[in-house]
Formats: structure tokens, sequence, C-alpha cells
């Protein structure tokens, strides 16, 4: 439980970031779209038995179409990317695995598999966002503010993630034969 | 109760998936007017097909006895039209019958209908199925009729090609029972796939008039006089469930009048 309390922080602070200050940014017409509460749940370890991930998930979404009046699209999005976060966990993990508690980050993972990563998450979550608002009659438009939402969000992930979340040199540092480390 | 706690442990993850999306499509029901409208049409259309369904098994219960009485219908329309073509008011009346065997059933030409004597059928009525000329009443029961059909080998029926052509016999020669052949048409009348072939009313059997089937193809050649016309018979055998009889009250009076007239000869 206590390994578990930094993630809780890290959701909580993107929720707030969220509702006070991203979710008045919409870009080009609606067709971007912020989703920066999904940081902290795209940061949840890995080894958690699948139903966490999805009450954590629908918790997040429930809390933001309260707040931001929304009517329950964001439950349904979040309830979805719940679902399928460990299929997503699966999809990028490497060969001999994740070590238990990893979460993904750039810094340990590679950019490029870490942005794939976000955007998988972000497509499916706006997807199914952008899919509810507009119905089946404008599935173009749909699809094409996903696109714009996803590329989007993917350099604001990657921003947020080489600012705020390097790693610092004491966190690096460790048993070593270099002494220069 | 043990496996059904396993069954549900094992799929509570989508159980309270589906729980999720339900609670967020209520949820959007009762804040946007867009879905709550489509929430309210996708409602209205499965309470519709619903209901459909319903009345579609309520429809296919009571189709036994709806068709009995589209027959029964059909019976007196005909009787009326035959009176008021005739200007006989007593010159035909119709019954209506159900059918129990029928060519195409198995290798019999012949019909046998579901009412007879008690019913009023009586030997020498004409049968129509479909509303199509099908074949005369031969003998009765005192509840079924044995019916003479047009796919009988050895019978021939007076037909005319529309209702102003030449005349000519039908018969039937091969085992197709939903086809029969016209001889005795001379090539000088020309006759074309399509064409409407009607009974005459000379055989006293039916009325004058009664479709009996479409041509199909015309056989022979020039150096014959005649030419062969088959036909494509109206009278569907095979599917044929009800019959209309259409017994002819004067030629019984006339047939009773020779019989008796027999007994005169010295």
């Amino acid at each position: 439980m206590t390994s578990f309390l930094p993630y809780l922080w890290q959701l909580a602070w993107a929720w707030l970031l969220q509702v006070l200050l991203f979710q008045h940014g919409v870009l080009w017409g609606g067709a971007g779209v912020f989703l920066v509460h999904l940081v902290g749940v795209l940061r949840l370890p890995t080894g958690l038995p699948p139903t966490t991930y999805l009450v954590v998930a629908a918790l997040g979404g429930a809390v933001m179409d309260v707040v931001c009046m929304t009517g329950g699209v964001h439950l349904a999005a979040s309830a979805t990317l719940g679902m399928a976060y460990p299929s997503l966990l699966a999809a990028f993990e490497p060969r001999d695995g994740f070590r238990p508690g990893h979460s993904l980050n750039p810094f340990h993972d590679g950019w490029t598999t870490y942005a794939m990563y976000v955007a998988s998450a972000c497509a499916l979550y706006a997807l199914v966002l952008f899919g509810l608002q507009n119905g089946w009659g404008l599935m173009g438009r749909t699809l094409v503010h996903t696109l714009a939402t996803t590329a989007l969000n993917v350099g604001v992930f990657l921003a947020i993630h080489g600012l705020l979340n390097r790693p610092s040199r004491r966190q690096s540092q460790g048993p070593t034969a270099y002494p220069w480390n | 109760m043990r496996n059904l706690i396993e069954l549900l442990a094992r799929v509570h993850r989508w159980l309270l998936f589906l729980a999720l999306w339900g609670a967020a499509l209520a949820w959007m029901g009762t804040t946007y007017g867009h879905h709550r409208t489509a929430l309210a049409r996708w409602s209205m259309r499965i309470a519709g097909s619903w209901v459909d369904a319903g009345s579609r098994v309520a429809d296919w219960r009571n189709l036994s006895e709806s068709n009995q009485m589209v027959m029964l219908e059909n019976a007196r329309l005909r009787a009326e039209i035959e009176r008021l073509k005739s200007g006989d008011r007593q010159a035909w009346s119709a019954q209506h019958a159900r059918v129990l065997r029928s060519p195409g059933w198995n290798r019999s030409p012949w019909m046998v209908l579901d009412g007879g004597g008690a019913e009023g059928i009586a030997p020498g009525a004409g049968v129509l199925a479909m509303g199509h000329a099908a074949g005369k009443v031969v003998d009765t029961t005192a509840h079924e009729a044995l019916v003479l059909t047009l796919v009988h080998p050895g019978a021939q029926w007076s037909v005319r090609l529309g209702r102003n052509g030449p005349s000519g016999r039908l018969v039937h020669t091969d085992h197709n029972v939903r086809q029969a052949t016209v001889r005795d048409i001379p090539w000088a009348h020309l006759v074309l796939p399509g064409d409407t072939f009607f009974t005459t009313g000379h055989d006293g059997v039916f009325p004058a008039d009664i479709p009996v089937g479409t041509v199909l193809d015309v056989v022979g050649t020039e150096a014959d006089e005649f030419q062969e016309v088959h036909l494509h018979l109206g009278a569907n055998f095979p599917a044929a469930r009800h019959a209309v009889c259409l017994p002819n009250v004067r030629a019984r009076r006339l047939d009773s009048l020779v019989e008796s007239s027999e007994s005169l000869t010295p």
C-alpha cells in the first residue's frame, strides 16, 4: 500500500491540473482537447489486479464528469481505458517482461515506446469520448478529432515527463563498480 | 450456487465494465438532449421490435384460421362473380375445402379434398386452386372428394387462348405437375410466351374465363397445321392447401334429366 501512495499522489495532481486548468484548453475548434488527467492513470504500475485499473480509471472519469459537468462521457471513456489497460501494458511489454511494480516512463522504456503507449491510450480514450458526443452520424468528425487530440496529448505527455519527471542524480546513483557514476 | 459464484468471480471485471457503461449512458441520457433522444429512439425501436415479434407469433398461431377465413371469402366471391357473369343466380355455387392429397406430394395424379357430400360437394363440380382451374370432382364420400386434376394423363380439358382466341385441348404428357400442353391451336394464330389460357366453359365443368396458365413455349414447325403450346399451370399443385369447388346446379339438373331420359328409351 505504501508503494502505491506516490501513484495516488500523481493521480490527484493530474486530476487537479485537468479540472482547474487544462479543461478550459480546447484547441482547433474542439478538435484538440487536453487529457492531462490521464497522466496519473498511465503511470499506474504493472502487476496490479486488472480490476484495480478499471476501478481507478472509472473513478477518475466519474470525478471529471461531476466536476466538469460532462454527464458520463468521461466515465465511459475512462472505464474503457481501464478495461483495456492490462492489454495495453502487455502490448508494450519488453521481451524479458516488466519487473513487478514497474511504471512506464520515457527515460526507462524509451521515448518512442512511451509515445506509442500514450498515443494508444489517448486514441482509445478520445475515440470513445468523441464517439459518444458526436454519434454514428459524425464518425468522420470523430476520427479527425481523435487524431488531433491524440497528437496533441502525446506532445503534452512527453513535455510533462521531460520537464517534471527527469530522474535526479540521487535517484540514478546506486551500487556501482564505476567511481565516476 | 457455488458454480454460479465461481462464474461471477471469473467475469466480475466484465460485469463491472458493463455496469459502468450502463451508468455512463444513463447519466448521459439525463444530461444531454441529443443522447436522451437517441436513448428514447433506441428503446422505442427495441420495444417496437419486441411487440412486432410478439404479434408475428400471434399471427402465426392464427394463420390456419386466417387462411380458412380467406378461402371462405374467396369461395363466396368466386360464386358471386360466376353468378353475375352467367346472369343466372342459381347457376354456380362455391364450396371451400382443404386439400388432403395433391399431385406432387406423391406420384399420384389425383387430388383428395377434405369435403364431400355432407358439405354439398358432388361429382361434376369444377375445382380451383389458387384461383386457377385445377380439376373436376369425380367421386365423393360423406366427407372426402376425389378430384381428377389437369395433370392426369388420361384427361383432356377445353381451354382457349385469351378471352376470344382459338380453343384447344389441354393434356398432360410429362411428369412435371407444374406444366401441361395445349394442342389443336392453328399456326395461323400467334401465340407468345406469357399469353394466358382460360377455360372455355364448353365442358360444363368450369365457368368460362377461369385462368388455366401462361404460355412457356411453342413447339412445332411451319409444316405442321397445328402448334403445341407448353403451359405453366397456375394451379400450383405441390403448394396447394385450399381449393374452391364450383358445383354447377344447372349441369346437375341436366345430368339428372339425361339419366331419367335413359329409362324412357325403348
